[in-house]
């Protein structure tokens, strides 16, 4: 296992307090010197009932990415917020472009059912390679 | 007279106080993040047009579904997917934007610029057979809502 190296710069600076906010924040860029990066969000729960969430990791062309995520299903209490922390490899490139996504289902099965995605963007660049 | 200074001085010391507590200050300190909550609200209902080769939310007796987009900034968009769940021929959602951000319906594929504040979201989808119908039966379809 290679060691990780992380600069978690300006996005480990967030409040774990901001409760009734789906992503915070939704930009940010991250530098470091190893082969992946770190993403911190925090997924907050605007609803008056805790709801699972779905944190999810794609491209900029919205194709996945195989990132390591610290909780890939959130159960957030109503009003409430978690941190999550996403490691996004390099995978060779020297910048990547990501959103991370929050994503929640609702509606019953004999229904339209709405997925909705709040989806922030952060750009990790690799330094000293 | 000493005790008519001693009252005076008294009287004065009291006042400094007094005056001192009223012109007292508390600060307070906070920042809101630029953000964008997404919050589902009524599910829409899809019905068939006349000859069953059509389910659509615009369809008499659909309805659309209700969301509401809050952004705290400029620089957030909104978007909907092609609907999943039903098969068909051709598929697609649609959006109106009204409140904070003004739109007339919109194809969910392209993304509208929010304005910071509330603003409501209704969406609406539709499948279409080219042949063949639309049997009895349920019929579930999910639509990605985003902001980003």
């Amino acid at each position: 296992v290679n060691k990780i190296v992380t600069i978690l710069a300006s996005l480990a600076a967030m409040s774990a307090a901001s409760f009734a906010q789906s992503v915070t924040p939704m930009r940010g860029e991250a530098r470091s010197f190893a082969d992946s990066f770190a993403v911190r969000i925090v997924v907050g729960n605007p609803y008056k009932n805790k709801q699972v969430f779905a944190v999810r990791v794609y491209d900029d062309k919205f194709y996945p990415v195989e990132a390591q995520v610290t909780f890939s299903e959130v159960t957030i209490p109503a009003q409430g917020s978690k941190s999550v922390v996403v490691m996004v490899p390099f995978d060779g490139m020297t910048t990547r472009k990501v959103r991370v996504c929050a994503e929640g289902m609702f509606g019953k099965a004999n229904e339209q059912r709405l997925r909705t995605q709040v989806c922030g963007k952060y750009v990790g660049t690799r330094v000293g390679s | 007279m000493k005790k008519i200074i001693a009252i005076t001085i008294a009287s004065m010391m009291a006042s400094s106080i007094s005056s001192f507590a009223a012109t007292g200050t508390a600060s307070f300190a906070g920042t809101v993040d630029s953000t964008c909550v997404i919050t589902a609200g009524n599910p829409g209902r899809v019905t068939p047009n006349a000859d069953y080769s059509n389910l659509s939310s615009a369809n008499p007796g659909g309805y659309a579904s209700q969301v509401t987009a809050l952004a705290t900034g400029n620089t957030f968009s909104l978007s909907t997917d092609v609907p999943a769940g039903i098969s068909a021929d051709t598929s697609s959602s649609s959006y109106t934007l009204s409140g904070a951000t003004n739109r007339p319906i919109t194809d969910g594929t392209s993304a509208a610029p929010l304005s910071s504040g509330l603003t409501n979201v209704s969406v609406d989808m539709s499948a279409t057979r080219n042949s063949g119908v639309f049997t009895a039966g349920a019929y579930n379809s999910v639509v990605t809502v985003r902001c980003e």
